[in-house]
């Protein structure tokens, strides 16, 4: 009898310290939302094929044998084979060249207007809301001046005065997508401003700038990630309106926009050419939106821990 | 010494509708260890009151425009955004009234009781925690080291308001604001966080401040009470002069309708009429327009608080006297 419940007292004074010791890892939100989506199969293999997608573009050279850029009016226009997996354009260039190729440019406008929208979008978005009244009416007033800018114009101006070449349209798409973005953000800003959360942290003594980006952020990054999945098709397909007017990506450089512009001028003889470039930017945008999803249910700490 | 006297604290919200006249002339001593209740219907400016000590009230449309809140001889109303925030929390914790929505869905407990500790000492991260986990079993939260790092969404409504009592007693404040601590919260649980209140108190020995429009709660908790119309203190006495010997025709009123169990009503009595709108406050007592005993000069002058029977006792009523 006494044995056992000195043996109870010991536990007991042992485990607390213990049970700190042990939860102190991964205690962050981030931590928390990667084990979280860990096990949400469609966003892990969705996830993969971007990495894969991601190391083939960059490791193209390593991978295919052909050029992009060579030419070979010869051999044509070939459909799919062995060794031209997605077949050739009428200039003879293997496709799947220009495919994994063309994934450079068009994943780098993704990356960089994600990155843009997300750095600038939330920063803006969020100081706005929070701080209200005048200055959130001149940031307001600001950010509609740089949406009633003519899109094609501003591309322009910015072609005159920096010469056609592929980082000013970075710069131009970077420029505009962080915009809705922030409304976004200061409209989720505004509501949640208002949340008694937000009184209590002010009661205790945090600051405003800790009030923003530790306390309201996080709350708002469900519909931040779900917009930026649908960024980053959006941008995509602005790189292949510039290209096809001749202002983004230049023969014989190749972009998916681009080659499904090439492919749907050849649709009606050569079908393979706008196919496989549409296929590919599918699973892409298909793989983005699950990835999108999942990470958006891991980031909520209510929907996934069951 | 009183660790915090407000004198003649005046906040007024600058609208489109007119000035919105929400606290008006208030004064009141907090001595060190004692619970002051400060009672009063919606809109009554209880909650403007204590918020204007913080600074916690929206500028604009809010303004204070005239008065003192001196806590140990610094005046709060005068310092800047910087130092009032080393004071919140730290000097003066608060509690809110709705603990569903007073803890950040998106972070750990762990986190947000932290998070006070961070912002005002140099305590380690462990330390921190620690202290957060003394803080969770003072407050009674079985398995505290396990749940510390739960989110909120995973405590019920009671344990909830035990984390933020916990989370304002973590930096041993001197003055605990509990607003309406209660009033979110169902009645057996509301009765668990009364007795956690008044015995936190007497362990701790901080001054508190409770305000809430339920009387049950204040007769519980105070050793002093404010009872608030309109913006205005009305009356102010110790617990057994408001109960047995209120003197203010709304504390009478307000009494007179308390549901009793000793005796049969057909109906609950009621004040007849309704709050002024603080726009058009008249120039006389603000409660003149539904008090049964009112005469020309209510109508006429704003009464001064009036000290009757014992000193401590005061009525601001032209016929407390």
């Amino acid at each position: 009898m006494s044995i056992s419940t000195h043996a109870c007292g010991m536990t007991e004074a042992v485990s607390p310290s213990n049970v700190i010791e042990k939860e102190e890892k991964g205690t962050s939100l981030w931590m928390d939302s990667y084990y979280r989506l860990r096990k949400n199969k469609m966003a892990v293999l969705a996830f993969f094929y971007l990495i894969i997608q991601i190391l083939a573009a960059l490791f193209a050279p390593l991978i295919v044998p052909f050029s992009y850029a060579e030419t070979d009016l010869i051999l044509g226009a070939v459909a799919p084979d062995r060794v031209h997996w997605f077949g050739t354009d009428d200039l003879g260039r293997d496709l799947f060249t220009r495919t994994l190729y063309g994934a450079r440019v068009s994943l780098a406008i993704g990356v960089l207007a994600v990155f843009v929208s997300i750095v600038i979008g939330i920063t803006y978005g969020a100081i706005s809301g929070f701080v209200g009244g005048r200055t959130d009416y001149i940031m307001q007033r600001m950010l509609e001046i740089a949406y009633a800018m003519p899109f094609m114009l501003f591309v322009i101006i910015l072609m005159v005065m920096a010469g056609r070449n592929i980082y000013v349209m970075f710069i131009a798409l970077g420029a505009v997508q962080w915009l809705s973005m922030a409304r976004i953000v200061r409209g989720q800003v505004i509501a949640l401003k208002r949340m008694e959360y937000v009184d209590a942290a002010r009661a205790i003594g945090v600051s405003n700038a800790r009030i923003i980006f530790r306390h309201l952020v996080p709350n708002v990054m469900g519909p931040v990630i779900v917009y930026t999945t649908l960024t980053i098709p959006a941008v995509i397909l602005e790189e292949a309106f510039l290209s096809f007017l001749g202002l983004g990506v230049q023969e014989p450089m190749s972009s998916w926009g681009t080659l499904i512009n090439d492919g749907v001028a050849a649709m009606d003889v050569y079908p393979w050419m706008v196919i496989f470039p549409c296929i590919t930017l599918i699973m892409t945008l298909l793989a983005l939106n699950f990835l999108g999803d999942g990470l958006r249910d891991a980031l909520d700490p209510k929907v996934s821990k069951h | 010494m009183a660790v915090l006297e407000v004198k003649n604290l005046t906040t007024y919200f600058y609208t489109r509708e007119g000035v919105v006249k929400a606290v008006d002339a208030f004064n009141f001593t907090l001595e060190p260890g004692m619970t002051l209740g400060i009672v009063g219907e919606s809109g009554s400016g209880k909650s403007v009151s204590v918020c204007s000590l913080l600074g916690l009230i929206p500028k604009p449309p809010g303004r204070i425009v005239a008065g003192q809140a001196l806590y140990r001889g610094a005046d709060l109303l005068q310092m800047s955004e910087a130092q009032l925030r080393r004071v919140r929390g730290k000097k003066i914790a608060m509690i809110f009234q709705d603990p569903m929505t007073s803890l950040n869905p998106y972070l750990r407990i762990s986190t947000q009781l932290t998070e006070v500790l961070a912002t005002h000492t140099d305590m380690t991260a462990k330390q921190q925690l620690a202290r957060a986990i003394e803080c969770m079993q003072l407050v009674g939260i079985p398995n505290a080291a396990k749940r510390l790092h739960d989110y909120p969404h995973q405590f019920s409504g009671g344990m909830r308001q035990r984390v933020m009592i916990a989370m304002a007693l973590i930096t041993n404040p001197d003055i605990l604001i509990a607003d309406e601590p209660t009033t979110a919260l169902d009645v057996t649980i509301q009765a668990q966080i009364l007795d956690l209140l008044v015995e936190l108190q007497r362990e701790i020995k901080m001054s508190v401040i409770v305000i809430t429009h339920d009387l049950g709660v204040i007769a519980r908790l105070s050793d002093r009470i404010i009872i608030m119309y309109a913006g205005n203190k009305v009356e102010e006495g110790d617990p057994d002069d408001i109960f047995y010997r209120p003197l203010h025709p709304y504390t009478i009123g307000l009494l007179a309708s308390l549901p009793r169990l000793d005796v049969e009503h057909e109906h609950l009595p009621s004040i007849p009429g309704t709050p002024p709108d603080l726009v058009k406050l008249a120039k006389g007592c603000v409660f003149a327009p539904r008090c049964p005993h009112r005469q020309a000069v209510c109508v006429e002058d704003r009464p001064i608080p009036i000290k009757c029977t014992s000193s401590q006792h005061t009525a601001s009523c032209h016929w407390s006297a």
